[in-house]
Formats: structure tokens, C-alpha cells, sequence
């Protein structure tokens, strides 16, 4: 059975048809690459499967390991397991990180009909976690994200991912306004975590990120629908033709 | 004696009138001529309308329609120890009781350097403080809820921090209206004085206790001496029959610090008047307030802040958030008088709506007279940031518990701003009851 399967997903915010019938199968084990130009409905793509309410869905339907979630509350998808990394971390003045993981960690134990987790235990997890990703100890007390720089937040997305162990991890962006050094420590990160039995989908608009984090499978999206889909030499493809080639490609297949 | 008839006015008159004529021969002392012009305000004024700029968002009119007890006089009540064990905060073991306006020596706890005793007492122990202090701060002229106060009101606490004295345990002062016999009307009136160089915290409750409307109205007057430290904490947490008019008003001197902070999470109508002025240079005024209305809970803040002297700061701080059919306001001005140059004065007022039927009326003010002075005020009203609440939940935090966490997160800026810790838990605490944490 498969992890993540989208089937024929249409998704409107206002008027605003943005995905228009989209397919996507994603196996354990696997790293997918969605690669597509700016407004072709990537970023949307990974709200959907959060759960994200501003977004109306309109036609098809997101299993979960073999679950219809389509109608599930964003907490429920994310206590199943998924996770989204977010391109823009938000701000959450007077919550501290510690208090965040704590109250996230547990929240997902909870539904998991676990019990909470031990301070001494917490403390120790988020020691472990934080150390992958390089953060330093009094980041804990610092409120979540504020005052953080581009790279301190997105190294905290992948801190929170390696906190929460989720099945499927859906980066989005992850790789935008990163200089190279964080660029190696957020994918150094991803690289420890996965493993055969959790998933990556990687939504990203450059190739660069993909000579770190290298996937099984790229996908191209434009006009929110899922062109053209290969292996990793795809990403290099497009990275030399461009993406007005895989558009031309799709133009031609549809008329064909 | 009860009064008939429900016109709040004509109930004060008439109540004014049977005090005078038990009076036999009293009526030309000092004390008295006060009473007698306060209650002459009052009849010349009646209750404030919402033509009334400092009332033009909170209706008073339904004190006309509520039948309560008006015997003035009366001190019998049903409050037990048990009751105050219950309003105790683990932690605090100064605490002063005052039961339906009156000072209640079995029921307070203190062991404490400051003197503190009933008002009553007061008037005859502390001659040159009355003198001196006493009705000399209040707005009897601008606010007629001080007028009645003034009028009709019997008793309260006097604290009194002799110069030099630093008290570091805070004292509780638990203010009980007894509705358990009926619909009550009850006054208090305090007097505190900070002389030079002393430093102590005060912390403050309020309390309905009974099935039926209490009605307080409170009275505050406030000295803070030269060099001297005040913080005055109010925690307002009554139930959903009290009904609560409280005035403050502070004088301040050179190089003096008052903090106040009033945090308000219940009761059906409160609204607090908190007023600052300054007489002497290098003062530091600090505003704080934290109001979370639910239900049809009125929470109506109105501060001033009067610059009347230079070389001061004043900085103020409220933040809101207002749930259900809950109506909040906010009023806030800054007077910086001709003479006040060099004044550095900062007002802030934000609000959260939780609801489309809450409702926040924020109105900041600045007056300034003087032109060397640096004022700002800010004043914002938004609802739950929905890209955090979106951010925790796709944490796996339910989507209540995220609200909890921002509402509290949000809050946490001002309860911070308390410097006793006892105090500062137990308050995050009852923060947290209410977001169902």
C-alpha cells in the first residue's frame, strides 16, 4: 500500500482554480522531487495535503496510507504523521520552542493513545535533535522563530521534523533563501532521517537542493497539474532547457 | 432601612438624607462638608449618559433598573474563613479582608511593617494624613462614581508605608460583597501612602460572594513619596454577578516609580478608572493591563496619565482579547502640561477578537501642551493570527489547544510585567483555566 496517494486533486482558493486534477503516488522509502515554475500550484499542492482550510477542494481525493484524509482537521493529518516544513516558518511571539515541541510532541502522543512524554525524556530528544541540525542549547527558550534569521528558521523546520519522526515530511521550499552552508545542514538533516520507512516530497523551484538531497523520483508541475515525472536526471534536464521546455512538452501532449 | 423605587439617582439622594438626619448635630464638621458637596455633584450631575465623553461606550443606565439593598450602615454579613481560604493565594500570607465596604479585622491575616487598618480607625489615629491625603486626589469633579463614593461611602483600608520602610512581602487586599441575602449596592473607600523612600507591592481582588448582583464602588486614593516604589496589582476574577466601579487615583513625587497592573477575567460589568499625577521630576509611571472578556462580560478601562511636571516617563500597556458577545474598551490619555518639557510618554492598546459578535472600543488620547517631549500611542485591533494557528496545527496541536497556547502566549506580556512570583503563577494559572488549559 502506498504512503501518500493523490488522486485527480482539484483545489480553488477564491476563484482561483489552482489544481487541476493532479496524481501522485508516493511509496516508503521514497524521495520525491516536485519541481515547476513560480504560480504552477507547488506551494498549494503541500497546503492541501497539510490540510490547510483557506484552499477549497473541489474534486479528487488524498489517501493516507490508504485513508481517505481529504475531509480531515489539519492536527488530525499531522498526528497520522504528515509533515509540512513551511517555506515561510511563522512567528509565534511568547511561545518558546521548548513549549512548542512539548505541546506538539505530546499532543501526537496523545492521539496516538500514548502517554506524554517525561521531561527528562523531552529534554533528552530535544538535545539529541537539535545537535542535528546545529541549533544551539538557548534556542529553547526562545520564542518560536521570532527574531530568527532565513536560515535559523528553516534549520528549525528540520529540528521540528526530526522531533516529530513523521511518516511523510512534505519540504516545502525548504532550500529558498538558504546560503550554502545551512543548505548542508538542513539536507545533512534530511539525509540522517530517512529511511525506508518515511517518505520525503521535496517542493522546490531550483535543482541546487537536489545534489544534496537526492531523489527517487522528480516530478514537474505546471498549471496545477503533475507534466512530467522521470528519475533524478530530470531535475538536471530542466535545470539546462528550462521550465518553458516541460510547458511546451505539455501543450504538445495535450493537443497531441 | 431599605429604600423603594429603582431610580438609581433618587436612591442616593434619599439614602444621603437618612444618614444626614441620623447625624444629631454632626453635620459641621469637616468630614461632613465634604459629603455634602460630593453628594451635591452628584445630584447636579445624575449618572453619566453616553453623551458623556468618558462614558460614550459604557451605559450605566442598568443601575436604574436593579433593586438592591441600600442600608449603608449595615455590617452583618455571612462571610466565613472558609470563604477567604478560598480567595487566598498560596504563597501571599499578608491579607486585608474588607466585606460589603468594610474593614473586617477577624477575617484579614497580616504580619506586615506597614500599617495597615480601617479607614474608620484611621480618621482618628492619622489626623495629618487625612489632612493631608484624603479626598485630596480623587476626581469627585469628573467622575460622579467618586462623588457617591466620596458621599457614602463609611470605611475601606488605610496602608500607610512609613518613609524609609521596604516591606517585601506583598500584601493581598480582598475586597467581599456578601450577596447572599440579596442584590447589594457596596462601597469602600481606601487611602494608601507611600512616604519618601519606601517600597512595598500591593496586590488587589475583588469578589461577589452569593447568588444575587453585587455592585462595588471602590475608591482608591494613592500617595507615592519621593523615591519611593509602588506596585499595585488588581486581579479581577469575580463571578458573573459582579458588578464592579473602581477609581484609583495616584499623586506622585520626585523620582518616584508606580506600577500598576490590572488584569481583568471576569465579572459582568467592570470598569476601572486609573489616574496618575505627577509633582516632581524623574517619575516613572507604568501602566498594565490585561482584559479577556467572555459571555456578555463589559470590561471598560479608562487611564490618565498627567504630565504635569518635566523630566518624566510614562509607559502603558493593554492588550485585550474578547470572546462571546463581550464588549471591551479602552480609553488612555496622555495630558503633558506646558511645563511638563522633556517627557517621554508611550501608550500602546492592542485587542484580539475572537468572535464577529465581541466587540473592543479603543480610543487613545494625547494632549500635549509642551513641545520637548517625546509621545507615542499605538492602538490595534485584529483577530487570531490564523498563519500561526495553521502553523501549530500542523504540528498535531488541535486547533483549541493552539488558540489556548496564542491566547496565553499573548496575555503572557503583561502577567510577566508582575514581579511577585506567587502571584505571576497563580494568575498564568487562571489565565490558563479560562483558554480551557
Amino acid at each position: 500500500m502506498s504512503l501518500l496517494k493523490v488522486e485527480n486533486l482539484q483545489a480553488k482558493i477564491e476563484d482561483n482554480q489552482i489544481l487541476k486534477g493532479l496524481n501522485l503516488e508516493v511509496n516508503p522509502g521514497e524521495v520525491h522531487a516536485i519541481m515547476g515554475p513560480n504560480g504552477s500550484g507547488k506551494s498549494t499542492l503541500a497546503s492541501v495535503i497539510a490540510g490547510r482550510e483557506d484552499y477549497e477542494i473541489n474534486g479528487g481525493r488524498i489517501l493516507f496510507e490508504g485513508e481517505d484524509i481529504t475531509d480531515l482537521e489539519v492536527h488530525e493529518r499531522a498526528q497520522k504523521g504528515i509533515f509540512l516544513a513551511f517555506q515561510y516558518p511563522v512567528e509565534i511571539p511568547g511561545v518558546s520552542n521548548a513549549n512548542f515541541m512539548k505541546s506538539s510532541v505530546n499532543a501526537i502522543r496523545e492521539a496516538r493513545g500514548e502517554e506524554p512524554l517525561s521531561a527528562k525524556d523531552f529534554l533528552a530528544r530535544m538535545r539529541e535533535k537539535s545537535a542535528l541540525v546545529e541549533i544551539d542549547k538557548s534556542f529553547m527558550s526562545r520564542a518560536v522563530n521570532e527574531g530568527f534569521s532565513g536560515g535559523e528558521k528553516k534549520r528549525n523546520e528540520i529540528f521540528q521534523l526530526a522531533m516529530l519522526e513523521p511518516k511523510l515530511a512534505l519540504l516545502d521550499e525548504t532550500d529558498s533563501g538558504l546560503d550554502i552552508d545551512a543548505l548542508k545542514i538542513v539536507s545533512q538533516g534530511v539525509n540522517t532521517l530517512r529511511n525506508e520507512n518515511n517518505a520525503f516530497v521535496l517542493i522546490t523551484h531550483y535543482q541546487r537542493l537536489l545534489n544534496y538531497i537526492v531523489p527517487d523520483f522528480v516530478h514537474v508541475l505546471a498549471d496545477g497539474k503533475i507534466v512530467k515525472s522521470g528519475g533524478k536526471e530530470l531535475a538536471l534536464e530542466l535545470e539546462e532547457k528550462g521550465y518553458d521546455w516541460v510547458k511546451d512538452h505539455a501543450i504538445e501532449e495535450q493537443t497531441a | 432601612m431599605p429604600i423603594q423605587g429603582n431610580n438609581f439617582k433618587e436612591r442616593i439622594l434619599s439614602s444621603f438624607d437618612i444618614y444626614e438626619n441620623h447625624l444629631n448635630g454632626h453635620k459641621d464638621s469637616a468630614q461632613h462638608k465634604v459629603r455634602v458637596d460630593a453628594i451635591k455633584h452628584f445630584e447636579s450631575k445624575g449618572l453619566p449618559t453616553l453623551k458623556n465623553e468618558l462614558w460614550k461606550y459604557t451605559n450605566v443606565g442598568f443601575l436604574n433598573g436593579l433593586d438592591f439593598k441600600l442600608d449603608i450602615t449595615e455590617t452583618n454579613h455571612s462571610i466565613t474563613k472558609e470563604d477567604i481560604d478560598n480567595l487566598k493565594v498560596e504563597g501571599i500570607d499578608n491579607y486585608v479582608v474588607i466585606v460589603n465596604g468594610f474593614y473586617n479585622d477577624e477575617l484579614s491575616s497580616f504580619d506586615t511593617s506597614l500599617e495597615v487598618k480601617s479607614m474608620k480607625t484611621a480618621l482618628n489615629d492619622n489626623k495629618v494624613d487625612f489632612e493631608m491625603h484624603y479626598n485630596a486626589y480623587l476626581k469627585n469633579d469628573t467622575n460622579v462614581f467618586s462623588s457617591i463614593n466620596t458621599a457614602l461611602s463609611f470605611d475601606g483600608v488605610f496602608i500607610k508605608a512609613k518613609k524609609g520602610l521596604v516591606e517585601e512581602k506583598p500584601l493581598h487586599i480582598i475586597n467581599i460583597v456578601d450577596t447572599k441575602s440579596g442584590t447589594q449596592f457596596k462601597q469602600a473607600r481606601n487611602l494608601i501612602i507611600a512616604e519618601d523612600n519606601s517600597n512595598f507591592k500591593l496586590y488587589e481582588t475583588n469578589h461577589t460572594i452569593g447568588d444575587n448582583t453585587g455592585i462595588s464602588n471602590i475608591s482608591t486614593e494613592i500617595y507615592v513619596g519621593h523615591n519611593t516604589h509602588l506596585e499595585h496589582i488588581k486581579f479581577q476574577n469575580d463571578t458573573d454577578n459582579g458588578i464592579y466601579f473602581a477609581q484609583s487615583e495616584a499623586k506622585q513625587e520626585r523620582d518616584s516609580n508606580y506600577t500598576s497592573n490590572t488584569i481583568t477575567l471576569n465579572g459582568k460589568f467592570v470598569r476601572n478608572d486609573l489616574g496618575t499625577t505627577h509633582n516632581g521630576e524623574n517619575i516613572e509611571t507604568h501602566y498594565y493591563g490585561y482584559y479577556y472578556g467572555s459571555g456578555r462580560n463589559l470590561i471598560d478601562n479608562h487611564t490618565m496619565v498627567d504630565h504635569a511636571t518635566p523630566h518624566c516617563e510614562s509607559n502603558e500597556l493593554y492588550k485585550g482579547v474578547l470572546g462571546d458577545s463581550s464588549i471591551g474598551t479602552f480609553n488612555g490619555k496622555i495630558l503633558v502640561r506646558p511645563d511638563a518639557q522633556k517627557t517621554n510618554a508611550y501608550q500602546s492598546s492592542k485587542n484580539v477578537l475572537l468572535t464577529d459578535t465581541a466587540k473592543v472600543n479603543a480610543k487613545p488620547e494625547l494632549e500635549i501642551y509642551a513641545d520637548d517631549v517625546k509621545c507615542s500611542h499605538g492602538s490595534s485591533t485584529g483577530s487570531i493570527d490564523k498563519d500561526a494557528l495553521f502553523y501549530l496545527q500542523a504540528r498535531g496541536i488541535p486547533k483549541e489547544k493552539a488558540k489556548a497556547l496564542l491566547l496565553l502566549a499573548y496575555s503572557q506580556e503583561i502577567i510577566d510585567k508582575i514581579t511577585i512570583e506567587p502571584i505571576r503563577e497563580y494568575i498564568t494559572q487562571q489565565v490558563e483555566l479560562k483558554f480551557g488549559m
